[in-house]
C-alpha cells in the first residue's frame, strides 16, 4: 500500500528547504512562460522564504539532514519579534533576512562587508513588495514584469545562498 | 526641532547587576526574585538554546539582554573549567519578560495541578510548582511553563511522584505564532 502523502514529506530539514526553493523556482517558470502570472508569483516568495530560512537553520548550526520542528520554527520567529527583526505578519521573508544579519553580527562570522549585508535586506524588502501568502486566495493580475522582477531576486538568493 | 538625547550609561549599572545576578543563578546561588533558565540542548547540532524569563528584562533593550545572557554563560564556563563550556555553543539566547513570553507563545508546554480543596495543602503545591521553575504572577497565581516538551514531561512525571494527589496533567497551549 502507498504510503499517504502526508507522511512521506517528513520532517522540514535544510536540505529540503535548498532543494524546494530551487524547485519552486523551476515550477515558476513554467507557470510564468504559460501565463500563469499570479502563481508563478507566488511560488517565487515562498523559494526566497526556504533559501532564508535554509541559512538561518545552517547559521543556527544544524546539519542538512538534521529535522527542523515545527516549535523549532516556531522559537525562531518568536525571537525575530522579540528583537522586533521580524513583524507579526506570518511569512515575514524581510524578517528572516534581518535574522540573519542580526545573527551574524551578534554571534558572527559577519559578513565580508556592511554592503553585503544590507543588499540581503534590501533584496528580501524587493520581493515582499511583490508578494504575500494571501494571494493564494486571490485572482489579482500580475504583470510578467512583477514576476520577473521577483524572479530575478530568488535567482539571486540561490546564486548567493552559500555565504547567506 | 524636538531633540530627544538619552545616555547610553544610564543602564549600564543595571545590565551589570543582570549579568551578576544570572551569573550567580547559573553557578547554583539562589537570588531573591530569581530569572527561570530555559536551556534546550538541541541534539543533532550540539547547540544550546537558551531562554531567560525574567520581569527585570522590563526596561533593558533586547540586544543587551542577549549580551547579559552570553556573559553570565561566560563566566559560568570560567567557573566551572572543568565542565563542558557552554557559551559557545549557543546559538539562541532570548530574554524575556513574562507578559513577552505570552504573547509570543515561547512557553507553550503548561503543568498545572487540578486537585478538590482538602485533597493537598495549597502551600505545598505552590512550593513544588515554584521549585520546578514556576513563575508568580502579581495577581499571585502560580503559572508552571515550558518551552520544550521533553523539559514539561520531565517535570511533569518528578510533580507526579512528588505530590501525587494534585492530579497534574500536562498541556499544550496554542502558540499565537504562526
Amino acid at each position: 500500500m502507498p504510503v499517504p502523502l502526508p507522511m512521506r514529506l517528513g520532517p522540514d530539514t535544510i536540505r529540503k528547504f535548498e532543494r524546494a526553493a530551487e524547485g519552486r523556482i523551476d515550477e515558476a517558470i513554467v507557470l510564468r512562460d504559460a501565463g500563469k502570472h499570479l502563481a508563478a508569483l507566488y511560488l517565487v516568495g515562498y523559494s526566497v522564504e526556504m533559501a532564508l530560512g535554509g541559512a538561518y537553520f545552517r547559521l543556527l548550526r544544524y546539519g542538512p539532514t538534521d529535522p527542523i520542528t515545527r516549535q523549532e520554527r516556531q522559537r525562531v520567529v518568536a525571537f525575530g519579534r522579540l528583537h522586533h527583526l521580524m513583524r507579526p505578519e506570518p511569512h515575514d521573508i524581510p524578517g528572516w533576512a534581518r535574522l540573519l544579519v542580526h545573527y551574524r553580527d551578534s554571534l558572527g562570522p559577519t559578513y565580508p562587508t556592511t554592503a553585503f549585508a544590507i543588499l540581503v535586506v534590501n533584496k528580501a524588502e524587493e520581493v515582499y513588495n511583490y508578494w504575500r501568502p494571501e494571494m493564494r486566495y486571490r485572482n489579482t493580475e500580475v504583470t510578467s514584469r512583477e514576476v520577473n522582477a521577483a524572479l530575478a531576486v530568488a535567482q539571486w538568493f540561490q546564486r548567493q545562498y552559500r555565504i547567506l | 526641532m524636538p531633540v530627544i538625547r538619552s545616555d547610553q550609561h544610564q543602564i549600564e549599572p543595571t545590565l551589570d547587576e543582570l549579568r551578576a545576578r544570572l551569573a550567580q543563578e547559573l553557578q547554583g546561588h539562589t537570588t531573591a526574585d530569581p530569572p527561570v533558565v530555559h536551556e534546550v540542548h538541541v541534539q543533532p547540532s550540539n547547540t544550546l538554546h537558551v531562554i531567560v524569563v525574567w520581569d527585570r528584562w522590563a526596561d533593558v533593550p533586547q540586544p543587551d539582554r542577549g549580551r547579559v545572557i552570553m556573559d553570565a554563560y561566560r563566566a559560568l564556563d570560567r567557573a566551572t573549567p572543568g565542565d563542558a563550556p557552554r557559551a559557545d555553543r549557543i546559538t539562541m539566547a532570548m530574554g524575556a519578560t513574562w507578559e513577552e513570553t505570552e504573547q509570543l507563545g515561547l512557553l507553550p508546554f503548561r503543568i498545572t495541578p487540578n486537585y478538590r480543596r482538602g485533597e493537598v495543602d495549597d502551600g505545598q503545591v505552590r512550593e513544588a510548582m515554584l521549585r520546578a521553575g514556576a513563575v508568580e504572577l502579581t495577581n499571585g497565581r502560580i503559572i508552571l511553563a515550558f518551552a520544550f516538551p521533553q523539559a514539561a514531561d520531565h517535570t511533569f512525571h518528578s510533580l507526579q511522584e512528588q505530590l501525587p494527589q494534585a492530579h497534574w496533567s500536562l498541556n499544550t497551549v496554542m502558540a499565537r505564532v504562526a
